[in-house]
């Protein structure tokens, strides 16, 4: 399974960059530990102390809930996001691909040597990391606070939440074709829920649905559950279990259809938007009932007298629009 | 056209009867002719066959091909000598009807026996 | 042995390769010729696995080598262009490579590079086109693979470096490496090949490269008596490929079902002279009616 050259491969691609993760964390997250404890005035120092020293349970807070892993997270995903690019988008158009798909390996190795890479990059980091702030909090004044447990809480939640986040960003490079794409509809799926959530439910309202959705929470709940972006930046209090499933599902998802569209790619549509043409149909659907429902929300709002005809209406001449504009657009091909 | 091959036959030949290449030379193993004039090693391979067959190389295991002593009896290679005879017939028969006078086809011929042809009275022993 | 065997692959619904189908034994070198647009490079990367057919098999040895990547280290891929190695040194490539190929020969690289006084510690973007062919044709020699399939290795290459490319070609050839080349050079390949694959309408003709007509085809040398016979000069198994006063210059087709050569002779012509028909006859002859391809 392990072949040294396809590592080395990946390894050598990004090297620069993999050396420069660590370093960047270490900012968002060391050093600000440092700064709150040794690099302030002692007094205001002693003020938190004396504040925390009041509370029921002063370790969370102590830990500032854990806003200072929040930005290390930010960062990182950043950084995974970025390697996931350069792993799948980009290898299309420079050639690289179809050098790695004529070596004698198996698709499914060299995603999986990919990802691997990415896997040992968080690892690393948030390992390095974690031990450094392991050993800045005890040698601080908060040393009385200090929890292991919230360390190796904040290590395998940051490690899965990132982990998902990007094999889910490989994955989306498995099925579009170039790296524009990629970048939109990642962002995107990470988005999703924030802008569909609104737009269902206001939809739903208008049809005299509201009665269910809205009151008993429903909607708000589910939401704010499939907006993976929210987690990055939870406190610390707000984790649970039930995320961690969550979180560990969408990896495991994410992982397998990443590997299998991976080895079933379509190497002749790179440069395309889409190079799977089912998933092709799929995202332009979504797009054609998001635009159309944008359209019936916006003409419900000029048709004062009767809402509900506006939102129809509207969100039937969207319908019509944009299908064909979107039967336009799959005739061209994106070399971006 | 010559086939390849042929043309390869012929070219030592006249290497050979120019002087270029001598009894006992060494000649390019089939890999370097075949990168060197850019043609295939299996045609190189069957004109080195050819040559060898009419005793103008001889190879020697693991070592390559030398150019052979020239033919000492002309009996031996009485197939050769008929080809050569039928060959002159072919040019004279052509010259005629190009109107090309004898003695103009002869003084060609005297050129290229100047350039190529051999002594006979120095280089080989009487024959019949 | 690596064998193609019904092979078929559309590309944005145009079908690109259809049924194609031959074989190279090993130790020969195979030339693929054929219009710009016809399906080589296609046919090339589906060989070496980078594309996946959407029927049919490539197979070495008797097993599809998409379904087995791990046959591939016999069966090199050397594109037009190696921009996957950009960034990589010469010498990194080789690093690579040596990885992944169980035979790689680093002196025999080493002893090329040196040859054709190529740095090996330069970056390959930054290497001319003539040193990019001449790198990539020795790395892809250097792995020592039983079979390199090379993607139009003299495009766009000078006329010295190019010489480089073929000599070293023709001496792996020699030692018994297997050459699928794809290019446009037929004078070149007509004497460097064994064999002819002419890709035409997606489909693969194979020809012998000593005799690439093979009894299909017929060139000769005709003087009418009288007056030329402008319709049967124009019908569909003939072809006109000079004509300088009287002297016709003509291809004909000899395959049966074709009764041209018989109909010429009913005509009796004053002259009717066979011509060898070469490798750039047989192109003309059977691609030279498409004015445009794809």
């Amino acid at each position: 399974m392990w072949v040294s050259a396809l590592w080395k491969r990946e390894y050598d691609q990004s090297r620069l960059f993999l050396l420069f993760v660590p370093v960047v964390h270490f900012l968002a997250l060391g050093l600000q530990r440092m700064n709150k404890w040794f690099f302030t005035d002692p007094y205001f120092v002693a003020g938190n102390l004396r504040n925390l020293k009041n509370m029921t349970d002063p370790i969370p807070a102590a830990y500032d809930f854990g806003s200072f892993e929040s930005v290390g997270r930010l960062w990182l995903m950043l950084a995974v996001f970025v390697l996931a690019l350069v792993q799948i988008g980009t290898e299309r158009r420079n050639g690289s691909q179809e050098l790695l798909f004529s070596l004698p390996y198996s698709r499914k190795i060299i995603f999986l040597h990919k990802w691997m890479l990415g896997a040992a990059l968080l690892a690393g980091s948030l390992l390095i990391n974690t031990f450094i702030d392991m050993v800045v909090v005890p040698s601080s004044p908060m040393s009385p606070y200090f929890s292991i447990v919230y360390h190796l809480t904040q290590l395998g939640y940051s490690l899965l939440l990132l982990a998902a986040i990007y094999t889910l960003a490989l994955f989306i490079g498995t099925i579009t074709g170039s790296v524009a794409f990629q970048v939109i509809l990642t962002i995107v799926t990470l988005m999703l829920p924030i802008g569909l959530g609104p737009l269902i439910t206001n939809s739903l309202s208008l049809h005299g649905a509201i009665d269910i959705a809205v009151p008993s929470g429903i909607g708000i709940e589910l939401q704010n559950t499939l907006n993976i972006s929210r987690y990055l930046t939870l406190s610390y209090d707000d984790f649970s279990w039930l995320q961690v499933l969550g979180l560990f599902d969408l990896l495991i998802v994410a992982f397998f259809c990443g590997m299998l569209s991976y080895a079933r790619n379509r190497t002749e549509n790179n440069g395309k938007l889409v190079i799977f043409r089912a998933w092709e149909r799929a995202i332009r659907i979504l797009v054609v009932l998001c635009a159309s429902m944008i359209i019936g929300l916006f003409s419900s709002s000029l048709f004062n007298a009767n809402e509900r005809l506006g939102y129809d209406i509207g969100f039937i001449a969207g319908l019509v629009v944009t299908t064909f504009i979107m039967l336009k657009i799959a005739k061209l091909r994106f070399k971006v | 056209m010559v086939p390849i091959y042929e043309q390869i036959v012929q070219a030592f030949k006249e290497l050979i009867a120019k002087g270029a290449l001598r009894e006992g030379d060494k000649i390019p193993s089939v890999r370097e002719l075949s990168a060197q004039l850019l043609i295939n090693h299996n045609t190189v391979a069957k004109a080195y066959q050819e040559l060898e067959r009419q005793g103008v190389v001889a190879s020697q295991r693991g070592k390559g091909a030398y150019v052979a002593k020239p033919a000492e009896e002309p009996g031996m290679e009485r197939e050769r000598v008929r080809q050569l005879r039928a060959e002159l017939r072919r040019i004279a028969v052509e010259a005629h009807h190009l109107g090309i006078g004898s003695r103009q086809l002869a003084d060609w011929f005297g050129e290229e026996i100047q350039r190529y042809g051999r002594d006979e009275h120095a280089d080989r022993p009487q024959s019949t | 042995m690596l064998t193609v065997r019904n092979l078929h692959k559309a590309i944005d619904r145009r079908p690109v390769l259809k049924q194609v189908e031959f074989a190279v034994a090993p130790g020969l070198v195979a030339g693929l010729i054929g219009r710009n647009g016809a399906g080589k490079t296609t046919l090339l990367k589906t060989m070496a696995g980078i594309i996946d057919p959407d029927h049919g098999t490539v197979e070495y040895e008797g097993q599809s080598v998409h379904r087995h990547p791990s046959l591939k280290r016999e069966i090199v891929f050397v594109p037009d262009n190696p921009e996957g190695w950009f960034g990589y040194t010469a010498w990194g490539c080789a690093d690579l490579y040596a990885q992944v190929y169980p035979r790689f020969d680093m002196a025999y690289f080493k002893d090329t590079m040196r040859r054709f006084g190529l740095p090996v510690d330069r970056n390959i973007r930054h290497f001319s086109k003539g040193m990019r062919m001449m790198f990539s044709t020795a790395l892809g020699l250097s792995t020592k693979a039983r079979y390199v399939l090379l993607d139009e290795p003299t495009n766009g290459v000078d006329p010295i470096a190019k010489k480089q490319v073929l000599s070293l070609l023709m001496e792996a050839a020699a030692e018994g490496v297997s050459l699928v080349i794809s290019s446009h050079l037929l004078e070149e390949l007509e004497r460097m090949t064994d064999t002819i694959l002419l890709m035409k309408d997606g489909a693969v003709e194979t020809h012998t490269s000593e005799d690439v007509a093979g009894g299909r085809v017929m060139k000769l040398q005709v003087v009418f008596a009288g007056e030329a016979p402008e319709m049967w000069l124009e019908g569909r198994h003939v072809r006109v490929l000079e004509n300088i006063g009287r002297v016709y210059t003509l291809l004909l087709n000899t395959e049966p079902g074709s009764a041209a050569y018989e109909e010429l002779q009913g005509m009796e012509p004053l002259l009717m002279e066979p011509l060898p028909v070469k490798l750039d006859d047989l192109y003309v002859w059977k691609l030279g009616g498409e004015t445009d391809v794809g």
